[in-house]
């Protein structure tokens, strides 16, 4: 027990140890935002090793010997492999780098070790940004990487002993005095576009879009407020009715399961659409999918390495893993897909096996009884109106024959029972018929203007082809009365607005300061995250040049570098500067000046009185002056007698002694 | 020779006692010629409570120096001549049996004396030179377990014989710390030589003078050297000149610590003398020389042999602040 | 390091052609300081730049933004590299003579005439890898700092140091900045003393002075420590049994006699060890108190006993050039 005390006595340790805790300090604080995506034996590894080194440093106890060490690391190695599979990507990259920080701690004992670990922990930062640059963790980077600098200085001040304190201090200075350099070249150095090469991405599905629907189920809808994209208007926004943003298309249904179809459909479509464009700039979350939701027809992308499929599906080259800018032109009157061609009509009527019967008999005897399609699909609205269907984010699990089930038993659900439930009676009824899931709706954040659409926004809908007028959008939630939507909505910790309205009222504060935050988070995103080309372009040409190209902004750098040099060179030439003089002795100096250039130079050794008695014999004519400015000087700096209205008088009397 | 002082008392001006200063040291001038300088620091020395060494070859008048202090200044004055027998007892004083009480009795030496002139120090044995010095140190004298103070003001002129080096006991370079100044008079110059020749006795001279300093006031002006205001300014120099001393490869060693105490009473000094309200550079410039001549030891191959060019250097060298 | 150090060499090389001999104290100027990057400083650039283009890989700003803020800092760790050297004044302060085989300590000052503290700073002689031989100090602005470098020299005369290096590596061992002094320090090495021998210094005689003959009466002085060579029978043995350790009794009235040490009373012996004889004969009388006198071809000083004695003897033994 007495060994567990010493321990936690952190004032008696030696030095040695005490460098040791602060570079433990500081890996635990590189490695802390990793724990939310490290398996958790990682972290208790490497805290182990800390704890044991500096175990070992307290009680002056030997390190394990290398065939220790040598099998620890070979076990490491292992057990990283067994986890992930693989020693590449990001996960595993960061538990081997964490597991070899811990490795190294170990074996740590010279100022060469404890580089290395600084380096491990700028590292481990870095990768942290990889897995998100959200503005909360800026405050985080900023300390710990001040930290980490103050590390670095206090194991390099060359055995002067200050403080932790006092490096704490010059390391802030030191980054303070980079940053404007670091900000400059933020904005200089030429971003490229797209990436040249691709760490496989991360395993763990974030709270997105699903490509797969299986209204059955029994239901984990976690739709959280986590922002899935903002979006900048250039103009109104559309009306919050018409804001579908279409991101999936599922055609494939197994009597359970909608799924997308397996081949891209690429057949082009034709598309007429009316005047009514919307353009605008979308930012959007990493979902690590390749798809990307888009208001109803997309015209125009700038997004580069996409395509457009002839479901009107935008799908990005590789999966979105980093925030990405997207300038759109949308329609949102249109008429699309009016002739169908066969493949097409085959694969959105296709009902596999024999399942649901009695809604199949349901369908055909209500197109019996319908004149045309359109008919049809009121008259299979007006059922989901008229009949007792609920609204509910807890639905009842579903047998076999889920949309039979959903029909004539439970009648409670959410988007996705209605859009299953309603396409399945489309198709049964012979109508191409399709789910679509996406977005509804987003919220207008009034201070910036921001569309924010999250999460919880997620909406399933159909669309269903009516000759003439091509493929139509149907919502069949949307048909349901809102008194019918049960209670227990917020006690499922989800926020539907599209539904339930504003759950908070406009005018609390709680709400005002999620605006605010919300406007500040998209400032962020928009202006820092997504910094790129383009942003790049517009503040070279607010500087005054107009479409800068590399050799521009390289000829901006070099500039740059230059003046940030010049003004460090001035400023710690001005902090290092020999220490003042204090004004008697500077209006000595001028006299001494004003004498020497009259001919009567001032001997280094020489005291005041003799100089002053030789001018004085030198220059008759000033004998009185002379002696006056003597006597005041004298008085001033060597007497208790130093009054301000004699300096006064010195000085008055230098400046009037003819140069 | 034990002039009474309090006769005097009546006669003297209680006036300003620095013009009473200055009219002693000009009453001095008359009676050693052309040594005003030397003077003024041997006052400076007595008014810093410092101790006098004056080392210079026979003849020179320092004795005629020492006695011509005490008796305008209207001091005791005792003068030691050290020879290589002196004793310790010799000098502080001796026990002796009292038949009458049965009991000892002490008999104070000669340093029981405001002024003390010891003679040629150098001749004395270590041991002998040592009573004296503790003696200079402590202001007091410890004998057989008795300790009697001295008198006040107490002020030891040593002179020492530069000449003979064998069978002498130069005072150990440790020891002339212990003086605050040290000083050679020189021969006169022709003018004043030729004074001296067609001039009257000294000594006759000097018994016709009048005390022009009490002993009361002397000591009050004792009292007010360490009050002499010292500017940071004056600090400043005074560290850069004792700083030099150390950094400087001229010198094998630099001024202690005390030598720089030493420098600043004696330029406390020397600024009351000159009526001065703060030391002034000159006021340090002026007692450097006889301050630090005899407590720094040139390097081999300094080329600095007399305190003179000792002083000169360390002045030249250092900047006035 | 190889390398690096053969770069320094040139550099030192290059810098003395450069600025010449310099004389104390000197101001480290602007243009005598050079900066590099250590090893430590390369790794840093390396991290920073796989940093730099693993985030310009990604589009990843904020990647991007701690690489170039550490870019930055390093940038900005120069200048203070530089800062930190910069008008400093460098005093090479005086240095007591040692006998050869002993170590000796070069003294500097050094001097900041600003009010930042200057961290870290090194001084190393003759570009010595030995890390005994270099000193780590911080100064502050307000009194010179002094510093020791150790040094041994097994040969007599004057021991030249022509190269000081003074070197920095704060704040982050990123850069290394340095500036090489040619300051004129310079030691002066007297020769070895020998063996104590048994034989006793020759020559011994009684001084002309007569004076002081009957001073012989042996009168109790004192006691001092006891130093190897003093006879065993001065000893004081009731001040061993107190503890107060090996003393020796001391007497005021010991005879005054005079030696004189002569070269050619020793011929026949290599003239190092004839220096090294000598000057433990001079030690020797120096401490026991007896007027000596030396004599060596074109030196001669007469018997005498005083400190500046003792070093005038010293040094011409150890300046000695040789009988011819």
């Amino acid at each position: 027990m007495p060994a567990g005390i010493a321990m936690l006595r952190v004032q008696a340790w030696p030095e040695s140890a005490r460098s040791l805790g602060m570079l433990s300090l500081m890996l635990l604080m590189a490695l802390l935002p990793h724990v939310a995506h490290l398996p958790v034996w990682i972290p208790l590894c490497v805290t182990g090793a800390m704890v044991w080194r500096l175990w070992i440093e307290v009680h002056a106890a030997a390190l394990p010997n290398k065939w220790l060490r040598s099998i620890m690391a070979l076990l490491a190695l292992i057990a990283v492999l067994v986890n992930f599979r693989s020693l590449n990507g990001l996960e595993a990259g960061t538990a081997l780098l964490s597991m070899m920080a811990g490795m190294k701690l170990l074996e740590s004992r010279q100022l060469r070790d404890y580089s290395i670990l600084i380096f491990i922990a700028l590292f481990l930062l870095f990768a942290e940004l990889l897995y998100e640059q959200s503005m909360i963790l800026l405050p985080y980077l900023l300390l710990s990487t001040t930290f980490i600098v103050t590390c670095l200085l206090h194991l390099h001040d060359g055995g002067s002993q200050i403080s932790f304190g006092a490096s704490l201090m010059r390391s802030t200075r030191m980054l303070l005095q980079a940053l404007p350099l670091a900000a400059l070249l933020f904005l200089l150095v030429p971003r490229l576009p797209g990436q040249f090469w691709v760490l496989p991405s991360h395993g763990a599905a974030t709270t997105g879009l699903n490509d797969e629907m299986s209204p059955g189920d029994v239901a984990d809808l976690s739709l959280s407020s986590e922002v899935a994209f903002r979006v900048e208007f250039q103009g109104t926004p559309p009306p919050k009715s018409q804001r579908y943003w279409r991101a999936v298309v599922l055609h494939d249904f197994d009597g359970r399961t909608w799924r997308r179809h397996r081949s891209e459909l690429l057949t082009p479509q034709k598309i007429i659409t009316s005047q009514q464009t919307y353009r605008y700039r979308m930012l959007m979350e990493p979902s690590n999918e390749p798809w990307i939701p888009v208001l109803d027809i997309p015209l125009q992308t700038s997004l580069r390495r996409s395509m457009l499929t002839s479901d009107l599906q935008l799908l990005a080259r590789q999966p979105v893993t980093q925030l990405i800018a997207v300038d759109v032109l949308a329609a949102t009157e249109y008429q699309f897909g009016v002739s169908l061609d066969e493949t097409m009509r085959r694969l959105d009527t296709q009902l596999a096996g024999s399942l649901n019967p009695r809604s199949r008999e349901l369908a055909l005897q209500m197109r019996a009884a319908s004149n045309d399609d359109s008919v049809y699909v009121n008259t299979v609205l007006n059922l989901f109106r008229q009949q007792e269907f609920f609204y509910t984010l807890q639905p009842p699990a579903l047998g076999a024959h889920t949309v039979d089930d959903f029909l004539f038993n439970t009648r409670r659900g959410f988007c996705e029972h209605y859009a299953s439930a309603f396409t399945f009676m489309m198709r049964a009824a012979g109508i191409p018929a399709r789910v679509v899931t996406g977005y509804q709706g987003g919220e207008l954040n009034e201070v910036n203007n921001y569309l924010v659409v999250r999460q919880s926004d997620a909406h399933a809908w159909a669309e269903v082809w009516l000759a003439d007028r091509g493929w139509v959008r149907v919502d069949p939630t949307a048909a349901i009365a809102p008194q019918r939507i049960e209670q227990g909505l917020e006690s499922a910790g989800t926020y539907n607005e599209a539904l339930t309205g504003h759950m908070l009222s406009r005018s609390h504060w709680l709400y005002q300061m999620r605006q605010n935050w919300d406007a500040v988070n998209t400032f962020w995103k928009a202006r820092i995250v997504n910094f790129d080309s383009d942003d790049q372009r517009s503040v070279m040409s607010l500087l005054g040049f107009s479409n800068p190209d590399w050799r521009t902004l390289g000829w901006a750098l070099l500039i740059s570098f230059i003046s940030f040099f010049a003004a460090m060179m001035l400023w710690l030439g001005w902090k290092y500067r020999p220490r003042q003089r204090d004004p008697v002795v500077e209006a000595y100096a001028t006299l001494k000046r004003k004498l020497s250039r009259a001919g009567i130079d001032a001997l280094p050794h020489e005291g005041p009185v003799d100089y002053l008695s030789r001018a004085a014999l030198a220059k008759p004519a000033l004998a009185g002056e002379l002696r006056e400015l003597c006597d005041l000087y004298i008085t001033l700096r060597y007497t208790p007698d130093a009054r301000p209205h004699l300096l006064n008088r010195l000085r008055q009397l230098v400046r009037q002694l003819p140069a | 020779m034990n002039n009474n002082p309090l006769l005097h008392l009546l006669e003297t001006p209680a006036g300003d006692p620095i013009a009473a200063i200055n009219s002693t040291v000009s009453q001095l001038s008359q009676i050693i010629l052309g040594k005003e300088i030397q003077i003024r620091l041997a006052m400076a020395c007595l008014l810093a409570r410092g101790h006098l060494l004056i080392e210079d070859l026979p003849g020179m008048g320092k004795t005629t120096l020492a006695h011509a202090l005490a008796h305008c200044l209207g001091l005791t004055y005792n003068r030691v001549q050290f020879t290589s027998d002196i004793l310790p007892a010799d000098i502080i004083g001796v026990s002796v049996f009292d038949r009458n009480n049965s009991s000892f009795h002490f008999h104070k030496g000669p340093i029981f004396a405001q002024l003390v002139l010891a003679d040629e120090v150098n001749r004395a044995t270590p041991k002998a030179q040592s009573a004296l010095l503790e003696a200079m140190e402590e202001q007091q004298v410890t004998a057989d377990g008795h300790t009697y103070p001295l008198s006040s003001p107490f002020f030891v002129i040593a002179t020492q014989n530069p000449t003979y080096q064998i069978g002498t006991y130069p005072l150990p370079e440790s020891q002339l710390d212990r003086f605050l100044m040290r000083l050679q008079l020189g021969y006169p110059d022709a003018a004043h030589e030729r004074q001296l020749l067609s001039g009257r006795d000294r000594r006759d001279l000097l018994s016709e003078m009048p005390v022009t300093l009490l002993p009361a006031q002397l000591l009050i002006l004792q009292n007010r050297v360490p009050k002499v205001h010292v500017s940071t300014a004056l600090l400043d120099y005074l560290q850069a000149i004792v700083s030099y001393t150390r950094t400087s490869n001229k010198f094998v060693a630099g001024l202690s610590p005390r030598a720089g105490l030493a420098l600043l009473r004696a330029a406390q000094a020397w600024a009351l003398m000159q009526g001065h309200t703060g030391v002034l550079p000159e006021d340090l410039q002026a007692v450097l020389t006889p301050v630090i001549g005899h407590r720094l030891v040139p390097a081999e191959d300094a080329a600095l042999n007399k305190p003179a060019e000792i002083g000169a250097h360390v002045l030249q060298s250092v900047a006035v602040q | 390091m190889s390398l690096s150090s053969t770069l320094q060499q040139r550099i030192g090389n290059w810098a003395r052609r450069r600025h010449g001999v310099d004389t104390s104290p000197v101001t480290i100027t602007n243009r005598r300081i050079y900066i590099l990057p250590t090893r430590l400083g390369l790794m840093y650039a390396v991290a920073v730049i796989a940093m730099g283009v693993g985030g310009m890989n990604y589009g990843n700003n904020l990647a991007l933004m701690l690489s170039f803020l550490l870019a930055a800092l390093g940038f900005v760790a120069m200048h203070h590299t530089h800062r930190n050297l910069a008008g400093l004044r460098i005093h090479a302060l005086a240095n007591e003579p040692v006998f050869a085989g002993q170590q000796l300590h070069i003294q500097l000052a050094i001097e900041n005439p600003s009010l930042q503290l200057r961290l870290g700073l090194q001084a190393v002689i003759n570009n010595s890898e030995d890390p005994a031989h270099s000193q780590s100090v911080m100064v502050n602005g307000d009194t010179p700092t002094t510093l020791q470098l150790p040094l041994t020299s097994q040969r007599r005369g004057w021991l030249q140091i022509d190269r000081l290096t003074i070197s920095t590596r704060y704040p982050f061992g990123l850069f290394r900045g340095w500036t090489v002094l040619h300051l004129p320090i310079r030691c002066l090495v007297y020769p070895r003393p020998s063996e104590r021998s048994n034989t006793p210094p020759p020559t011994q005689f009684d001084s002309r002075h007569t004076q002081d003959m009957h001073r012989g009466d042996e009168e109790f002085a004192g006691l001092r420590s006891f130093h190897p060579g003093d006879s065993p029978r001065r000893i004081a043995w009731k001040a061993y049994a107190r503890e107060q350790g090996l003393m020796v009794k001391q007497y005021a009235g010991t005879s005054i006699s005079t030696c004189m040490f002569d070269w050619d009373a020793l011929a026949g012996l290599d003239t190092e060890l004839r220096l090294s004889r000598l000057c433990r004969w001079v030690l020797d009388s120096h401490q026991q108190g007896i007027a000596y006198g030396l004599k060596l071809p074109g030196f001669n000083a007469a018997p005498a006993l005083r400190e500046a004695h003792r070093s005038r003897c010293l040094q011409a033994l150890a300046l000695f050039q040789g009988s011819a």
